[in-house]
C-alpha cells in the first residue's frame, strides 16, 4: 500500500521559495500569523450560518 | 517463522442530524442516510443474523435478553452490506460504519477514512435528492448534553489468553493511550465536574470497570464476547472506551499500539503492569489533565502519571518487538508512538499536527483569542461540534486538513480505492468478491458466512477462519466460474 510520504508543510511554491531564500525566524512568526488569520477568516465562513443555534439544537439519542 | 498475523476493525456510530425541524426521528433519519449509499453490487443482499449473539461474555455466561431477528424488509433497510466487505447499517438511532477486518492498523485508518466518505457521499445523495442540504452526519461521540454513542475497535486474541489478564493489561492502556488519541470536548457533561476543554469525548460517560452491556454504565473493560470466528480458537475483545478521531495519526496510534499491547499479552510477556487504584476515576483525570502532570493513585501504594505509564507500555513493547519481527507498519508505529510520548514530554503543542485533541484545541483556542472570547462561549461548542463534521465543505478539520495544517498518512487515492475493494488479506476479500462478482444472486451476508442463492436452494459458505478467504487463498476457486452454483459446487470438490 501506498504511504503519504509525510513533511510538516503542504509542498507549495511559497514553500520553495522558503528553502532558497532562508528566512529569518522574525519572517516565519509573521508568516505563521497570517495563515492563522487566514484560517480564522475561512472558519467563520465555514461555521453554519446558524452556528450557535445548530448546536443548541444538536440532539442525538445514547448509542453504545 | 513469518510474524504471527494481527486482525482488528473499528466501527463508527456517526451523529446524525436532518435539518427540517419537522423531520426529528433519529432512526427514521438514520435509516434514510444509509438508504442512500451508493455503488452497492447487491442491494437486496441480507444481514445474516444466524450467528449473531451479543449476550454471550468472555466468561461463557449468557446474559438474557432478545436476540436480533429482522424481517426481510427490515433487515435490507437497516444493513447495507458494502462492495468493501464494510457493512454500513443502523444501530438503534445511528448510522454505523463497520469496517471489514484488516490485518495492519494502518489499514484500519484506510478503511475507516473509507467509511467518512461513504457516509459523506450517503449525506450528499441526499442533498441531491432534496435540492438542499438535508442532513448533517458528524464523526463524534457526544451531543454535548449527556447523549454518548461509540466508537469502537475489534481485536482477534487467542482463546487461550486469561481474561484476568486481559483486564489488568488493558484497562491502564484504555485509560492513558487518551493522551495521543482523545479526540477533545468542550466542556463536561453527564454530571462530571466542569472543564474548558478535555482530552477525551467519552470519558465522562464510564461508571464501571467491567460489563458486558454497552448503553447503561458503560464499563472501561466490555466482556461481551462475540467472536463471529471460531470459538475454540479465538476471542473478541470489544473495546468501547475509544474516540472517533479524525487524525489519521491518532487512529493509526489507537489501534497500532492497543494491537501491540493484546499480542504481548497473548504471548505472556507484558508482566506486571502498574494497577490503577480507581480506574474510572483515573479516565476522567487524565481526561481533564491538560498538563499532564496529574499522579494517579495506584493500588498499594505510589502513583504514576498517564504519560509514565504510556511509557512502561512503550518500554515493554519495544523489549518484546526486538525479538519478535513484526508485519506491515507495525515497526514504524512503535517509532512513532516513542515520538508522540517524547513530544508529550517536552512540549505538547508540537504535536498540533498530529493528535486530535492538541490539534482541535489549538484551533479553538486560536480562534476565542483573536475574537476576545472565552471557552464559555457557544461558538466553542460549535467548534468543537464542526470539528467532526464528514462534509469536507463543513468539517473543520477537513478545512486544516485542505489548508495543510495537519499532517496525514495516506493519500486521498488511497482512500478512494478502499471505498469499492476489500482488504486482501482477510476473509474480506471472499465476502466483497461475492458481493462483487455475484451481485443479487448473493442472498446474504454476515461477518462469518456468505449464503448464496445457487438458483435450487440457498447455501451458507462459513467462514471461521477470518485468514481464510484472502485473495491469495481464494482467488483460484474463482477462476473459470460463472456462477454461485459452480462455485459451491467447486468448494464441495464436485467441479
Amino acid at each position: 500500500m501506498a504511504q503519504k510520504k509525510e513533511t510538516r508543510h503542504k509542498p507549495s511554491e511559497k514553500e520553495t521559495t522558503e528553502e532558497t531564500e532562508k528566512p529569518s525566524i522574525s519572517d516565519k512568526g509573521k508568516e505563521l500569523t497570517e495563515d492563522m488569520d487566514k484560517l480564522m477568516d475561512e472558519i467563520d465562513d465555514v461555521l453554519e450560518k446558524n452556528a450557535e443555534e445548530f448546536v443548541k439544537n444538536y440532539v442525538q439519542k445514547g448509542g453504545q | 517463522m513469518a510474524p504471527r498475523p494481527f486482525l482488528l476493525g473499528s466501527e463508527t456510530e456517526f451523529g446524525i442530524s436532518c435539518l427540517d425541524p419537522r423531520e426529528q426521528n433519529h432512526i427514521t433519519n438514520s435509516l434514510r442516510l444509509v438508504g442512500f449509499c451508493p455503488g452497492r453490487p447487491a442491494p437486496e443482499c441480507l444481514w445474516d443474523y444466524e450467528g449473531e449473539n451479543p449476550l454471550v461474555d468472555l466468561f461463557d455466561s449468557v446474559l438474557d435478553g432478545e436476540r436480533e431477528d429482522p424481517d426481510l424488509y427490515s433487515n435490507r433497510a437497516l444493513n447495507k452490506p458494502l462492495a468493501n466487505g464494510a457493512r454500513l447499517y443502523v444501530d438503534g438511532a445511528h448510522p454505523e460504519y463497520s469496517s471489514p477486518e484488516v490485518t495492519d492498523p494502518l489499514e484500519l485508518v484506510r478503511y475507516e477514512a473509507a467509511g467518512e466518505r461513504i457516509a459523506n457521499s450517503c449525506r450528499e445523495l441526499s442533498e441531491r435528492a432534496m435540492g438542499q442540504p438535508h442532513f448533517a452526519v458528524h464523526k463524534n461521540n457526544s451531543d454535548g448534553k449527556g447523549n454518548s454513542y461509540g466508537y469502537h475497535e475489534n481485536y482477534l486474541v487467542e482463546k487461550q489468553t486469561p481474561v484476568r489478564h486481559l483486564m489488568s493489561g488493558m484497562i491502564p492502556h484504555f485509560v492513558t493511550r487518551i493522551l495521543y488519541c482523545g479526540a477533545g470536548k468542550v466542556g463536561a457533561e453527564h454530571g462530571r465536574a466542569g472543564c474548558d476543554f478535555q482530552i477525551s469525548q467519552r470519558a465522562d460517560f464510564f461508571e464501571t470497570l467491567a460489563e458486558l452491556n454497552t448503553m447503561v454504565r458503560r464499563p472501561l473493560f466490555n466482556t461481551r464476547n462475540e467472536p463471529h470466528v471460531d470459538p475454540e480458537r479465538w476471542l473478541r475483545l470489544h473495546v468501547i472506551p475509544g474516540d472517533s478521531t479524525m487524525s489519521q495519526v491518532s487512529t493509526w496510534l489507537k489501534a497500532g499500539t492497543t494491537a501491540l499491547i493484546l499480542r504481548l499479552i497473548e504471548d505472556d510477556a507484558l508482566g506486571e503492569m502498574p494497577v490503577l487504584a480507581d480506574p474510572v476515576t483515573a479516565f476522567r483525570e487524565v481526561s481533564r489533565d491538560l498538563n499532564l502532570n496529574t499522579p494517579l493513585p495506584l493500588q498499594g501504594g505510589g502513583a504514576m502519571t498517564a504519560l509514565e505509564i504510556q511509557h512502561t507500555y512503550l518500554q515493554k513493547v519495544r523489549e518484546w518487538s526486538a525479538r519478535n519481527p513484526l508485519p506491515g507498519s507495525f515497526s514504524d508505529l512503535i517509532e512513532r508512538w516513542q515520538r508522540v510520548l517524547a513530544a508529550l514530554d517536552s512540549d505538547p503543542s508540537s504535536l498540533e499536527r498530529e493528535v486530535d485533541w492538541i490539534i482541535k484545541r489549538r484551533m479553538i483556542s486560536a480562534y476565542l483569542e483573536r475574537k476576545g472570547l472565552d471557552w464559555g462561549h457557544p461558538r466553542a461548542k460549535a467548534m468543537d461540534l464542526q470539528y467532526h463534521d464528514v462534509n469536507p465543505a463543513k468539517g473543520l478539520y477537513h478545512t486544516l486538513r485542505a489548508r495543510g495544517m495537519v499532517d496525514e498518512l495516506l493519500d486521498d487515492a488511497v482512500i478512494d480505492a478502499a471505498i469499492g475493494a476489500p482488504p486482501e488479506d482477510t476473509r474480506a476479500w471472499f465476502r466483497g468478491q461475492c458481493l462483487a462478482r455475484f451481485g443479487k444472486a448473493v442472498y446474504g451476508v454476515s461477518w462469518s458466512s456468505v449464503l448464496l442463492d445457487t438458483g435450487q436452494e440457498i447455501r451458507r459458505l462459513p467462514m471461521a477462519d477470518p485468514f481464510r478467504g484472502t485473495r491469495t487463498i481464494a482467488e483460484p476457486l474463482f477462476e473459470g466460474v460463472t456462477s454461485p452454483a459452480e462455485l459451491v459446487a467447486r468448494l464441495e470438490g464436485n467441479a
